[in-house]
């Protein structure tokens, strides 16, 4: 007599998806934190009655203690920084420029910096604080 | 004719997806917190522009190059300052603010000088750099 074996029925665990949905969360995320935003090592100016003035596009440039400029994060110089402010006025002229200096930079740095602006007719500026 | 009845999803097969909905929430959520920026907003004048404001309406303010701030020639701490303002504006509501910069003057003192102006609500406040021959720019 022939004994038919019984088939077992192949089951994908559908309860360790969620970990593994969690674990590649955890992963993107770290990712994307590691190279989100490259920031300047400055100590902010502090102001108790700071607003928020982000917009939804931001360009960051950044001058540090020593005068050296940084456009979002990266090294550069004001010949840069007017090619770049052309580039994005062009493509998305509601981008705000955050000017964020150290609080012991000379007042001649970022003046440089604001002069650029002006040259470039670049007016609305937000000056990057800490809050007190 | 036999018809094929879909079978409904039983509740743990969904489970999943609202874990990952949740935590796709909590990410963007953590990223978006990331590029707020708090300061102050500044619309900067066009280059070599100019405004007629009567003498008598302008206060002028200087900050040395150790960034204390100077009246009148003499040296006055924020609180003076907000005081003289205030006074000021009540007498004259066309009051123009000008802070005159010393390059060497550190940020921050720049910074607070700016907050006090915008927290008085000065309408009219500019500040420039002093050459060093003693002029502005």
């Amino acid at each position: 007599m022939k004994l038919r074996r019984e088939r077992k029925k192949f089951i994908v665990p559908m309860n360790s998806m969620s970990d593994v949905a969690f674990l590649l969360l955890v992963f993107i995320m770290l990712l994307s934190l590691i190279n989100y935003r490259r920031e300047v090592k400055i100590d902010y100016p502090e102001a108790a009655a700071a607003k928020r003035t982000s917009a939804e596009k931001n360009l960051e440039i950044w001058v540090d203690k020593a005068g050296a400029v940084y456009l979002d994060g990266l090294p550069s110089d004001l010949g840069a920084i007017e090619i770049a402010i052309t580039d994005i006025y062009q493509d998305a002229p509601d981008t705000r420029v955050h000017v964020i200096a150290d609080r012991d930079t000379s007042f001649r740095d970022v003046n440089r910096v604001l002069q650029t602006l002006q040259l470039l007719q670049y007016r609305v500026v937000s000056f990057v604080v800490k809050d007190e | 004719m036999k018809l094929n009845r879909r079978k409904r999803r039983g509740f743990e097969d969904t489970s999943a997806s609202s874990d990952i909905a949740f935590l796709l929430i909590i990410y963007f959520i953590v990223i978006a917190g990331f590029n707020v920026n708090k300061g102050f907003l500044i619309n900067l004048p066009a280059k070599d522009s100019t405004r007629l404001i009567l003498k008598d309406d302008l206060l002028r303010f200087e900050l040395d190059r150790s960034g204390i701030l100077l009246f009148r020639g003499e040296a006055m701490d924020h609180s003076t300052a907000e005081r003289e303002i205030r006074n000021a504006v009540a007498s004259r509501p066309n009051l123009a603010v000008i802070l005159t910069v010393d390059g060497s003057a550190p940020w921050q003192q720049v910074v607070s000088f700016v907050e006090l102006a915008q927290r008085l609500e000065v309408e009219s406040f500019s500040f420039t750099m002093k050459n060093p021959e003693g002029g502005s720019t």
